[in-house]
């Protein structure tokens, strides 16, 4: 077993300490955890990637200068490789992807046609090799796309030979900017490489769904696949706990679609949306079918809860920002509480009629929805409307959201410290207290732990049965596929 | 004999054994010195801006020492005079620069791109022109307005901050606008529009106060320095190129007036006679003091004030 | 590219317009030529005073018996002979022959225009490798985390005590010499160009060009400020992921000089800065199209370093200086003059360097 005891601290700030992070070699290890826990920070700790002088770090109780220098990390640097969380930043965009492909020992390959045709799953001279010579840049290619590229990378080391040594692949959510198709490409490639030549993977996740694909579609590597989640005992100190599938598969299974309205019952009409819209040069249609069919209007009522689906980027992030009020289309009709919107409506409209009144929109990423640098009393200044004068109401408010007690002096808490799950809530609470007609749901469980999907799951339902009607938009289909009601399914299909 | 051998032995082992000793204590105290400025030097900017001060304070106590009273009252009256006018500049061109960057934002958050457009082609104008050419002809016209008796001496220095600050300004627009694209562009912006903060709320308290006050910080140390460089430069030129024969104006003495002076101008040229006669070096410290001064407090404070800049951004990832 | 040829062409055309109405209003109007009529040259040879009332009075008294109602025409004469007076008074002061003297024909200033222009694209071009040079330097260095000097010196200082050898001691001489010669050389590159040129005025030519554009490379901050600039753009960069993804891939990743996972002294020096094999080359590639953004700035500075040399050493025959001088003889024609083709010369540097940035972009597929 590979252990290691880690401290990690920034100017005299704990950021993670761990006694005993365990992988198991030539074993898959399945890592979960909020976001922002410390699983980054340990992986590339243990991978040698982190600056000494940056950080101040300990390994296994020496300085980690003198761990970065050793012939085990020159090893696991040399042999192994490590995939990163966010694509786009991870590339170089002043190189064409090909540069990058074939750069430092990954040039000794010659594999890669056959590497990038199965993770593309389409025609290699139509679709991949005219991403080849494009430069990075933030839309193109996708992210999807940049993340497969990455994992090409990974590939391509893993078929350069060995020599006998321990190799280490660190896969950092590799599945974040892929759908459910991609991610399952994804895993069936990795894990075929694995059973020809077992080598050592840490896969850090937080999408549980993955449990039910392990289940369902590797069930004869279900020995070597050790689930652990990283869970906060005090502060920053960190431990390392099993993760029992059936906690997940149990609960899942537990789950059940929340409640139509009766029929003939009068229903007030918060969104209707034209099915079909333009923005970006491209045309999009709704419907209530996976591939095209029949294209519908979006109708969103009070207490309703309507899941829109759709392929990783194909556009459901900027349709729920054109009803928003914060992405132009060129062509496109609907009308919001009343209010009617075209292509022409000017944002005044919004900032006047809708913004803090009718409508709120939880963003993707919590940490950059909301101010780091303010405290949690901050998150709630300056929201029009709402009554939080005094701290106790802010922390009754704040109350509803979380289990444990808090204390007070939670309020003067810079949100940059506090842990993703958290972050998520206060986000959340954010738009809830506003109180609007319709919530957009971006990615809501996005960076959670188990724990914070069920809590979250919780205050979603609470929320709609108050009256808000709710769009949401998410790549956890297996878990949105049990609640919401498949009448409330909505597909969003482009025309190319 | 003998005796008078062994005692002097006696006496020389004694000596050796304190001498000794003392460079032990001596190492061992340099070891302390040693751990404590490597745990300073984490983060030097403070202990660069106390070397700034003590610096100048040191050369204050030298010239009380060396230099006479009426030209160390002078050099007193310049720095003061330049450190006032620069901090000036300081105030206006960050007023005037947030106005900017705050119009330009919301000119072009509300369509307006005409208005926007209009902000736009200013800044590139002032831009284009090179900071010393304005600044000059600033200095010309508050030369003339000074000959008709529109303006006094002390109202002079004020307008010398309006013309520095309307030349420096630009660099602060860009760095106040860098700050806002770069939350523009992930959600922090749109998520707290939507919420119904006001745009007002979202820019100056959450992005510059919050977020970006220690950038605007280092950004206001530089103006500084520019403001005392182009300063000191242009009031040289104009003591040096607009001869008191032909307009006899009354700017008030700075550093840069101050070093055209004749006698600072003979004193700057003695540290080229003593580079090719080293003999003469210690005069430069005793004879030639008013001009070293103030090429001293010119050059150390341009340098002190990059080396703070120069920590903050590495410590703080700027 | 249209659109950014546009934005030039329209703000130099329009700052164009104002400076050449400016200039016109400015311009010292000839006399035509043309003699005053007979009546006011008789009148002129009386020599009257005509800033004597009295004898404005006769002379009006005068023409009022000779010419009765006409007698207007008569006064018009005066008023005319009293210009005229004005305009003899004035060609023959000192004031008025020194500014007439001092303005300099237009070939001349032409002259004048292109050695600064000559000037200016060496100072550019030098600057242009002193900043990634030295920024890259610095940035090596910082990439080594050595002890600060102060810490060195210390340490020197007491290993030297410690153990009193001529290794040890040498060692901390160097220190301490490597110390001092840092702060000259920081000195030398902050002061300003008429601190550094007075002082060795007396034993070098300090207006030659070569001397002033040396000058304008390493005084007034250009140098040391914006191979600054480049260096905290190498640090920005080298903290991006796509650093990490570089040395997962096992590129080189030591910073130090030298060495076979280093970076070679040629590679740092050589005019086509080339890492290739190093994560230092994607940093490199990444800072240096930042700095091309910033580059107007500089070449902004670069002309102000330049002026400010000119001027305050009063170097004769160059351009600023020659602004300087029609500014204090009040030729604001010819200062206007001079000050649009400053402005020309900036707004051309700007066009460049946005012309490159579209056509970078352009190959990456931003445009």
């Amino acid at each position: 077993m590979m252990r290691y005891q880690l401290h990690i601290a920034s100017a005299n700030h704990t950021l993670v300490s761990i006694d005993d992070f365990q992988i198991a070699p030539q074993e898959i290890t399945v890592l979960f955890g909020e976001s922002g826990i410390g699983k980054t920070l340990i992986s590339q700790a243990i991978f040698g990637l982190l600056d000494p002088f940056e950080l101040e770090i300990s390994i296994n109780g020496k300085p980690y200068n003198n761990y970065v220098r050793s012939k085990e990390v020159q090893k696991l640097q040399t042999y192994g490789f490590f995939v990163f969380q966010e694509p786009s930043t991870h590339l170089n965009p002043l190189m064409t992807l090909q540069e990058q492909l074939n750069e430092g020992k990954l040039a000794k390959t010659n594999r890669q046609k056959e590497i990038l045709q199965a993770l593309w799953r389409q025609p290699y001279e139509t679709h991949v090799r005219p991403l080849l010579q494009i430069y990075p840049k933030p839309f193109r290619p996708s992210g999807g796309e940049k993340q497969r590229f990455l994992l090409a990378m990974a590939f391509k080391k893993l078929m350069l030979p060995a020599n006998g040594a321990q190799r280490l692949f660190i896969f950092d959510e590799p599945t974040g900017s892929l759908d459910n198709v991609y991610r399952d490409i994804f895993l069936n490639e990795l894990f075929n490489l694995y059973t020809r030549n077992p080598f050592t993977i840490l896969l850090i996740t937080h999408d549980y769904s993955m449990i039910s694909t392990f289940e369902k579609q590797h069930t004869a590597l279900l020995s070597r696949i050790h689930l652990k989640e990283l869970r906060r005992i005090n502060g920053a100190q960190v431990r390392l706990f099993d993760f029992k599938a059936e906690d997940y598969t149990g609960w899942l299974e537990a789950q059940y679609p929340a409640p139509l309205a009766k029929k003939g019952q009068p229903r007030k009409t918060v969104l209707k949306m034209e099915p079909t819209f333009r923005v970006f040069g491209k045309t999009f249609h709704l419907t209530r079918e996976p591939d095209r069919g029949k294209t519908v209007p979006l109708i969103i009522h009070k207490k309703e809860l309507i899941y829109l689906k759709a392929p990783s980027g194909m556009g459901k992030t900027t349709l729920a920002k054109i009803i928003a009020g914060l992405q132009q289309a060129e062509a496109v009709h609907f009308e919001l509480s009343g209010i009617r919107f075209d292509q022409d409506a000017e944002q005044k409209v919004w900032r006047k009629y809708v913004w803090g009144k009718k409508l709120a929109m939880v963003f993707q990423h919590a940490d950059e929805s909301l101010n780091l640098q303010a405290n949690v009393r901050d998150v709630f200044k300056g929201l029009p409307g709402v009554n939080l004068q005094d701290d106790v109401s802010i922390l009754n408010a704040l109350q509803e959201m979380f289990d444990q007690q808090l204390e007070p002096k939670f309020l003067t808490q810079k949100v940059a410290h506090l842990s993703g799950g958290q972050k998520q809530r206060l986000n959340l609470l954010r738009a809830l207290l506003l109180h609007p007609d319709l919530i957009i749901l971006d990615e809501p469980l996005n960076g959670l732990d188990f724990i914070s999907i069920r809590k979250v799951l919780d205050i979603i339902r609470r929320k709609m049965a108050s009256g808000s009607g709710i769009l949401l938009v998410s790549h956890n289909e297996e878990i949105f596929d049990r609640i919401v009601p498949k009448q409330c399914w909505y597909y969003l299909n482009s025309e190319e | 004999m003998s005796a008078f051998f062994v005692r002097f032995q006696q006496l020389a082992d004694s000596l050796l054994l304190r001498l000794n000793h003392l460079r032990k204590r001596t190492a061992n105290g340099l070891l302390k010195a040693e751990r404590s400025m490597q745990r300073l030097t984490r983060f030097p900017a403070p202990i660069y801006f106390g070397l700034w001060v003590g610096g100048l304070f040191l050369l204050w106590l030298w010239d009380v020492l060396f230099l006479n009273a009426p030209e160390r009252h002078l050099l007193e009256i310049a720095f003061a005079h330049s450190l006032l006018i620069a901090m000036l500049v300081v105030i206006l061109s960050f007023l005037l620069a947030w106005a900017a960057a705050y119009l330009i934002e919301i000119f072009s958050d509300r369509k307006k791109t005409a208005a926007a457009g209009v902000i736009h082609f200013c800044l590139n104008l002032i831009r284009s022109l090179p900071q010393i050419v304005g600044v000059l002809l600033g200095y010309v016209w508050i030369t003339y307005r000074i000959q008709t008796g529109h303006i006094s001496g002390t109202g002079s220095m004020l307008w010398m901050s309006v013309f520095l600050a309307l030349f420096i300004f630009p660099e602060v627009v860009a760095l106040l606008r860098e700050r806002i694209a770069y939350f523009r562009q992930s959600d922090f912006f749109n998520a707290m529009r939507v919420s119904g903060i006001s745009e007002w709320r979202i820019i100056n308290y959450d992005i510059l106060w919050k977020n970006s006050r220690l950038h605007i910080l280092n950004k206001m140390i530089a103006v500084f320095s520019s403001a005392i460089f182009l300063q000191c430069s242009v009031d040289f030129i104009v003591s040096v190129g607009l001869s008191t024969r032909i307009s006899a104006v009354n700017l008030p003495v700075t550093l840069g007036s101050l070093l055209a002076n004749i006698d600072s101008k003979q004193d700057i040229l003695a540290i080229g006679y003593s580079l090719s006669h080293p003999a003469y070096l210690p005069n430069l410290f005793f004879r030639h003091l008013q001009g070293i001064s103030v090429a001293l407090v010119i050059v150390f404070t341009l340098f002190s004030l990059y080396k703070i800049t120069n920590a903050l951004a590495e410590r703080f990832h700027l | 590219m249209k659109k950014i040829t546009l934005e030039h062409l329209s703000s130099t055309l329009f700052v164009s317009l104002v400076l050449f109405g400016l200039f016109f209003v400015t311009h010292p109007k000839k006399s035509a030529g043309h003699l005053p009529p007979p009546a006011v040259q008789t009148l002129n040879a009386l020599e009257l005073d005509t800033d004597d009332p009295f004898q404005y009075q006769l002379f009006r008294d005068m023409a009022a018996s000779f010419a009765g109602r006409d007698s207007s025409r008569f006064l018009a004469y005066w008023q005319q002979m009293r210009q005229l007076r004005k305009a003899q008074a004035q060609l023959t002061s000192g004031a008025y022959r020194r500014k007439i003297a001092s303005r300099i024909p237009p070939g001349t200033l032409l002259g004048m225009y292109f050695n600064f222009i000559w000037v200016y694209l060496l100072v550019i071009a030098f600057t242009y490798y002193g900043v990634q040079t030295l920024g890259t330097y610095l940035f090596l260095k910082y990439k080594q985390h050595q002890p600060a000097d102060v810490v060195k010196i210390i340490a020197t200082a007491r290993r030297a005590l410690l153990k009193s050898t001529p290794d040890n001691w040498k060692s901390f001489w160097r220190s301490c010499a490597v110390v001092l010669l840092k702060i000259l050389g920081y000195f030398i590159l902050f002061a300003p160009a008429y601190v550094i040129a007075y002082s060795i005025k007396s034993d070098f030519n300090t207006e030659s060009t070569l001397f002033m554009i040396l000058l304008g490379i390493i005084s007034n901050g250009v140098l040391i400020t914006y191979a600054n600039k480049f260096y905290h753009l190498l640090l920005s960069e080298s903290r991006k992921g796509y650093v990490h993804t570089a040395i997962v891939k096992n590129l080189k990743h030591e910073f130090r000089i030298g060495g076979r996972q280093g970076i070679s002294w040629r590679a740092l020096f050589a005019l086509r800065k080339n890492f290739s094999g190093h994560v230092l080359q994607h940093i490199f590639m990444n800072a240096r199209f930042q700095y091309l953004a910033t580059f107007k700035e500089q070449a902004a500075f670069i002309i102000t370093g330049l002026i400010i040399i000119e001027m305050a050493l009063n170097i004769h025959g160059h351009l600023s200086y020659e602004l300087l001088q029609q500014l204090l003889y009040r030729n604001y024609d010819l200062a206007i003059l001079i000050i649009w083709g400053i402005f020309l010369l900036v707004k051309a540097t700007e066009w460049a360097t946005d012309a490159l940035l579209f056509r970078i972009k352009k190959r990456l597929g931003y445009q």
